[in-house]
């Protein structure tokens, strides 16, 4: 991939998201085996890691195995407190009108 | 509060999503029923009035016995078939096509942060908000035919207690005018009070949602907005 392809690529922030958990979790893994766990082609997932690498996130070290760096780990948190602190305060309406459920 | 505590969080949009298309698809099919509950407020309003004209100009009481049964039992059927048949199927209907686009939610929810954020990623906030404000109309709406087709049943109902079971046993004969002019806006006002004041708290509930439909969508909107944030870390 040239520099130029990364940095026009537009990643989806599922699959990062889901590369940054999975590392957090399971701890540092081959490429192989993380894009079996991230369900996506080996090509899509090398794709993926070289833009996170771009940018910090992730280090590889000489044997291909892929481990999350410091920037990555706040990455996950800061992912974490987001989900937290925005979908956690929202309060929803809880039945309609039709609803009959809790009488 | 917990990545499980946002995973019931969420389940709590989609309940409220699956409700906003429900009000949608109500609001859609408000012509429809509209035009149904006119007509049958119309026949309603007729029927006493034709039952005078014929009283007035072919009196006979075994006719007009027969006539008053006649013309009750047609607007019970017709009232039957559409509230029932028509204004409920209707409504039934509306609610029935959503569910089925949140069914990807439940796998999605269980793989977690990744799920939730794929979910957030994947809603069109510009048109959920349109949606929500049409929604609002949609929920207006369904209060209003709730109320309606409450106060009706419990109209009718009433109507068949007191004019046909208690007076009867208690007033015989019963004054006619009491039972040809005043029986239908008696029952129907007996009927409103009741289901008022059986589903007080159901239609308050509805009123609040409605107001927290509004601070909703400036939720999502900072959602939206910081959910773009999110792309620059």
């Amino acid at each position: 991939m040239t520099l130029k392809d990364s940095t026009e690529f537009k990643p989806d922030l599922y699959v990062i998201a889901r590369i940054i958990t999975i590392l957090h979790e399971q701890g540092p893994m081959n490429r192989t085996n993380l894009s079996t766990a991230i369900g996506l082609s080996y090509d899509r997932t090398v794709v993926y890691l070289t833009w996170m690498s771009d940018r910090g996130l992730i280090s590889i070290d000489s044997d291909g195995y892929v481990k999350l760096t410091r920037k990555g780990e706040e990455t996950y948190l800061t992912l974490v407190q987001w989900i937290i602190n925005y979908v956690g305060k929202l309060k929803f309406p809880r039945r309609s009108i039709g609803d009959r459920s809790k009488d | 509060m917990s990545i499980e505590d946002v995973k019931a969080r969420i389940i709590e949009f989609r309940d409220f999503l699956i409700n906003i298309d429900r009000a949608n698809a109500i609001a859609d099919a408000l012509p429809d029923i509209a035009i149904n509950l006119l007509t049958y407020i119309v026949l309603l309003l007729a029927v006493p009035i034709i039952y005078e004209v014929i009283f007035v100009t072919y009196y006979d009481t075994f006719t007009m016995t027969i006539i008053g049964v006649a013309l009750s039992v047609l607007t019970t059927a017709y009232f039957i078939y559409v509230i029932v048949a028509k204004i409920l199927r209707k409504i039934q209907r509306a609610g029935q096509d959503v569910t089925g686009r949140y069914a990807h939610w439940d796998r999605l929810l269980n793989e977690g942060l990744p799920g939730i954020i794929a979910i957030l990623e994947s809603i069109n906030y510009d048109e959920l908000i349109i949606k929500i404000h049409r929604g609002k109309l949609g929920y207006v709406v369904a209060v209003i035919v709730y109320i309606i087709i409450s106060t009706l049943i419990a109209g009718f109902a009433l109507f068949g207690l007191i004019f046909l079971v208690i007076l009867p046993i208690f007033v015989f004969p019963i004054p006619t005018q009491l039972l040809t002019q005043y029986s239908i806006p008696i029952s129907l006002t007996l009927g409103f009070a009741l289901t008022m004041k059986l589903a007080w708290n159901r239609i308050s509930e509805s009123i609040r949602t409605l107001w927290m439909i509004d601070s909703i969508t400036w939720e999502l909107r900072w959602i939206e907005h910081d959910l773009k944030r999110l792309y620059r870390i």
